[in-house]
């Protein structure tokens, strides 16, 4: 797995280097790189897929593990495990780190090299922390990522990037360093009960924290991880940021950086804290529901076609939130799914709205209308993934706000009511979406625009096929993290 | 003396006879190359003597040092700061027609005088280096004589320095008066039993002398009018050997003096720094001038140092607290020196970077790639971002602040440290925006400033990825 990471790293550093010799080389090399990424990355799973292998090996729901000495002094170790849940992020950040580099393939004119490096070493940092398990590595990765982010959005980024890439890195630095006080605090209260330093996330689940403390820690790792999410008072970073970025940034970040607040709440904050997080959940539940509301109705009001998109994520994550802390399996497996098909349909959006950008220059909804008439090929996609995260039946998108909403039922009826008002509110602000993009008369600027290219259809015909599957047949892939969610059901003892 | 003290003592001994002999070199003939190579030899050489292994145990020399790992460890810190001052010089010296040989002699003296104080276990000897160093200093801060802002800022450090001294010196009156004593050690039996009061008032009076040459808030005001004035080496010289070595005696006397036992002291170190950590960091906010700003910063970070030396008491074994201040201590100075190194490399004949304004670094990326990763990656590793070295430094605070479990100290450190993103962050974007059309190309660097550059830019990042290779030196020299 380490190679994986070392993959992304160097081969970055190629495309940087590539600049020199010709301006698609980086993008190719890019691609490249992510493919021979996917090549070994599924080498590296076959033998897991399929077998219950693991189980046998002792290593419980874990798939692969790997460890290697770092800094002895504080018991800290570069280890990375791979189980089902992060198995499906990996992946996901794989594929949609190709869509990234085939959506922004015409738009980067000014120092390619480095916007492909910065993109690929982003990727590198967010694969890393969807495999780290010792914190401190996690930590690292979970900060390290925001440095070429920032790059991206501050360098390449639209008129607004000064503000929106300043807003980005301090909101998530900032709640990361609360993380790492957490972080430090679980690790002196592990030296004083042991003797010996430890910063894996196995060692502290034998050991863990207990008393009025767990739960200034865990609010230390809420903080951040509700930021990242984004959860409703502290979203505000997130239109900014996915407004200006380059489509790429844009992809990444929706499709990707903020499935990691999740990731982080299911896979440390839960069970490394099942009590404190027991006794939170009520007033977390109500802030999902109000982001799942809030940013639907702020999603209606917006005139700009991405930032319509950034509330709609507002929204949707606000129901992995409510997933995660409805507390049963059912909302988890939900809450993972969602994270999932919302990664790949609002990356997809995210780069209609990168391709429209492109064509026309703004990205005002006044200025559009009757594309389809114009682009039939975009017109069509848009359809595709517009009602894809509005939650139609048979896609992926339903298939996890279904499972969520199911889970949540179970524990908190009228909250579970409150939020399904969303599935009419979210069908709303796509709708008007489309409507006002795509239907009445075309503007007579825009009659010449040039369709969707072929590599463009490539990269979303992936992401369909992958909203499809999700939707009609999730089986395999709640299978893959239900062992995972079984054994943090144990471990929070609900 | 015996020949072992002698060997103990070797790098002190060959700086003092090297400096007479550069001093000479100087009178009989002039030649500002010559005087730069021996100059830096000299260092070199003295940096070797650092590297003999000494014995294992700290060996008194007089009453007024010490030589243990401890000294060597800030000694050879202070000597490489020193080394790299130097070679950064050159480019100034010759942009701004300075002479060379003063400018060399008193660089070295500073530095002997830094070497003295991380020796210094006797509040003479404290005073000694204080005021060799400090002396140095006035005169290089006013080094560009015909510049109003130097000789201003000159003026302002020679004033305040000498109040702030004399401050200190009087509370080692009111300590000697106490306990009879000026050596650190003897002193903290003494205390032990003294009249807590009286000399407590005395020990808070030394603090505020060295806290005004650390630019604690509130006796911060002189930091940023000396750095902007300052020629960019000397500042950078200020900024680490000045601090690192004033701090290091700091905390040799904190730890031999026991003077955690003083609850006013305590409070009174925790107050500075929160206020340090505070004040600096908002005012760098609205700084323009970048080496203004690295004064207002500068400021913030002793203020988190402090925070080591608060809990350096109050655990069990107080391990932690020192390691986090050593470990700091080293991450500030890498990091400052590579700050200061990249200004440095900008200033020459009519430049706009030269006067560090914020804009004129507009597009430095682009136009400059090296300069521009160096300060990048330094400001990076002063915001404390991770595989930096300073992050390191800050991953040690945190721990050792929350093994003694200060939480407001820690608040304040968290607090300050998201100030301190945003101006690290708007230099940061600053360099990678668009170059402005007519920004002009400097000439080309010599070799050794790309060289030092190269090894800045490895050592933050390599101390910062693997920090094990220093922290088991560290467990055998303290």
């Amino acid at each position: 797995m380490s190679l994986l990471l070392m993959l992304l790293l160097v081969g970055g550093a190629i495309a940087w280097y590539s600049e020199r010799f010709g301006k698609e080389l980086p993008a190719k090399i890019a691609i490249v790189v992510l493919l021979m990424a996917i090549g070994f990355f599924a080498y590296l799973i076959r033998p897991v897929l399929g077998a219950d292998s693991s189980v046998s090996d002792g290593l419980g729901f874990w798939l692969l593990v790997e460890s290697h000495v770092w800094i002895p002094r504080f018991g800290i170790t570069f280890s990375l495990a791979m189980d089902g849940m992060s198995l499906l992020l990996v992946g996901l950040t794989l594929l949609l780190g190709v869509v990234a580099v085939i959506a922004s393939w015409s738009e980067i004119d000014m120092r390619a090299g480095f916007f492909h490096a910065n993109l690929l070493w982003t990727l590198a940092g967010t694969v890393g922390v969807f495999l780290a398990v010792d914190l401190f590595l996690f930590f690292l990765f979970w900060e390290v990522m925001l440095v070429p982010m920032y790059l991206l959005i501050a360098i390449w980024g639209h008129e607004g990037r000064a503000k929106a890439s300043m807003k980005f890195f301090i909101f998530t630095q900032s709640s990361g360093l609360l993380m790492l006080l957490a972080i430090l605090t679980t690790a002196v209260a592990y030296v004083t009960a042991t003797g010996e330093w430890s910063f894996s996330y196995m060692d502290w689940l034998d050991q863990p924290l207990t008393g009025p403390i767990a739960t200034w820690v865990f609010v230390g790792f809420l903080l951040a991880f509700l930021v990242k999410l984004p959860a409703f008072p502290f979203h505000s970073w997130l239109p900014d940021a996915h407004t200006q970025a380059p489509t790429a940034g844009s992809v990444i970040l929706a499709g990707v950086l903020l499935k990691t607040g999740a990731y982080g709440l299911l896979r440390f904050g839960v069970p490394l804290f099942p009590d404190a997080a027991n006794t939170l959940s009520t007033p977390l539940l109500i802030i999902g529901v109000v982001g799942v509301l809030y940013g639907a109705v702020l999603a209606f009001g917006q005139q700009d076609f991405k930032r319509l998109v950034a509330y709609s994520s507002v929204s949707h994550m606000g129901f992995v939130l409510l997933g995660i802390f409805a507390w049963n399996t059912l909302a988890w497996s939900g809450a993972v799914l969602q994270m999932i098909a919302h990664g790949l349909s609002t990356a997809a959006l995210f780069m209609i709205a990168g391709a429209l950008q492109h064509r026309l220059h703004t990205r005002k909804l006044e200025a559009m209308g009757g594309l389809w008439r114009v682009m039939p090929r975009m017109g069509a996609m848009a359809m595709f993934f517009v009602i894809a995260s509005v939650g139609m039946p048979g896609l992926g998108n339903f298939m996890a706000e279904f499972l969520i909403l199911a889970g949540l039922f179970q524990a908190w009826p009228l909250l579970c009511a409150v939020a399904a008002i969303a599935l009419v509110t979210g069908a709303v602000y796509g709708l008007s979406l489309l409507q006002q993009a795509f239907h009445g008369p075309v503007a007579e600027v825009n009659k010449s625009l040039p369709d969707l290219h072929w590599r463009d259809m490539l990269a979303l015909g992936a992401l369909v096929i992958g909203l499809l599957v999700l939707g009609l047949y999730p089986q395999p892939v709640i299978d893959l993290v239900m062992p995972t969610l079984n054994a943090i059901s144990t471990m929070a003892g609900s | 003396m015996d020949a072992i003290m002698f060997q103990a003592l070797a790098p002190l001994v060959t700086l003092g006879i090297g400096i007479v002999a550069i001093m000479l070199q100087i009178a009989i003939t002039r030649r500002s190359g010559l005087t730069h190579t021996l100059a830096l030899l000299l260092l070199a050489l003295s940096f070797g003597m650092v590297l003999i292994p000494g014995s294992a145990s700290a060996m008194d020399i007089t009453p007024l040092l010490v030589v243990d790992g401890y000294a060597r460890l800030f000694t050879g810190l202070v000597l490489v700061a020193a080394f790299v001052t130097l070679v950064m010089s050159e480019r100034w010296l010759a942009a701004e027609g300075a002479e060379t040989g003063e400018y060399v002699l008193l660089i070295l003296l500073a530095t002997f005088g830094a070497v003295v104080l991380v020796h210094s276990q006797h509040l003479a000897a404290l005073l000694l280096g204080l005021e060799i160093l400090g002396v140095s200093m006035y005169t290089l801060i006013a080094y560009p004589q015909r510049q109003p802002i130097a000789i201003e800022a000159g003026l302002k450090y020679l004033v305040l320095s000498s109040a702030s001294t004399a401050i200190l010196l009087f509370g080692g009156a009111l300590l000697y008066a106490g306990t009879g004593t000026l050596g650190f050690s003897e002193m903290g039996d003494a205390l032990a039993e003294a009249n807590v009061v009286f000399v407590t008032i005395g020990a808070l009076m030394v603090l505020a002398g060295v806290a005004f040459k650390l630019s604690l808030v509130p006796f911060h005001m002189w930091t940023p009018d000396v750095y902007e004035g300052a020629p960019t080496p000397v500042t950078g010289f200020l900024a680490t050997v000045s601090k690192v070595a004033i701090f290091a005696a700091l905390l040799r006397w904190y730890q031999d003096a026991s003077l955690v036992n003083h609850s006013l002291v305590v409070t009174a170190l925790g107050g500075l720094a929160i206020a340090s950590m505070l004040v600096g960091n908002l005012l760098a906010l609205k700084q323009e001038n970048l080496k203004r700003l690295l004064g207002y910063s500068s400021i913030a970070h002793m203020g988190y140092l402090l925070i080591a030396l608060i809990v350096l008491g109050m655990t069990t074994d107080g391990v932690m607290g020192f390691e986090a201040a050593v470990w700091y201590l080293i991450a500030y100075t890498v990091s400052t020196l590579a700050a200061f190194a990249a200004l440095t490399g900008l200033a020459h004949d009519g430049h706009a970077a030269a006067t560090c304004q914020r804009e004129a670094l507009a597009g430095l990326f682009w136009r400059e790639p090296l300069q521009a990763l160096l300060l990048t990656v330094s400001l990076l590793s002063l915001a404390g971002v991770p595989l930096t070295v300073g992050f390191i430094g800050k991953f040690y605070l945190v721990a050792a602040g929350v093994e003694a479990q200060v939480w407001s100290l820690l608040i304040a450190l968290v607090l300050g440290s998201a100030i301190s993103i945003f101006y690290y962050l708007r230099v940061i974007y600053t360099l990678a925006s668009p170059a402005e059309p007519g920004a002009d190309k400097a000439p080309r660097l010599a070799a050794g400033s790309t060289l030092i550059f190269v090894s800045l830019i490895t050592a933050v990042l390599f101390m910062g990825m693997f920090p094990s290779p220093i922290i088991d030196l560290l467990a055998r020299l303290l």
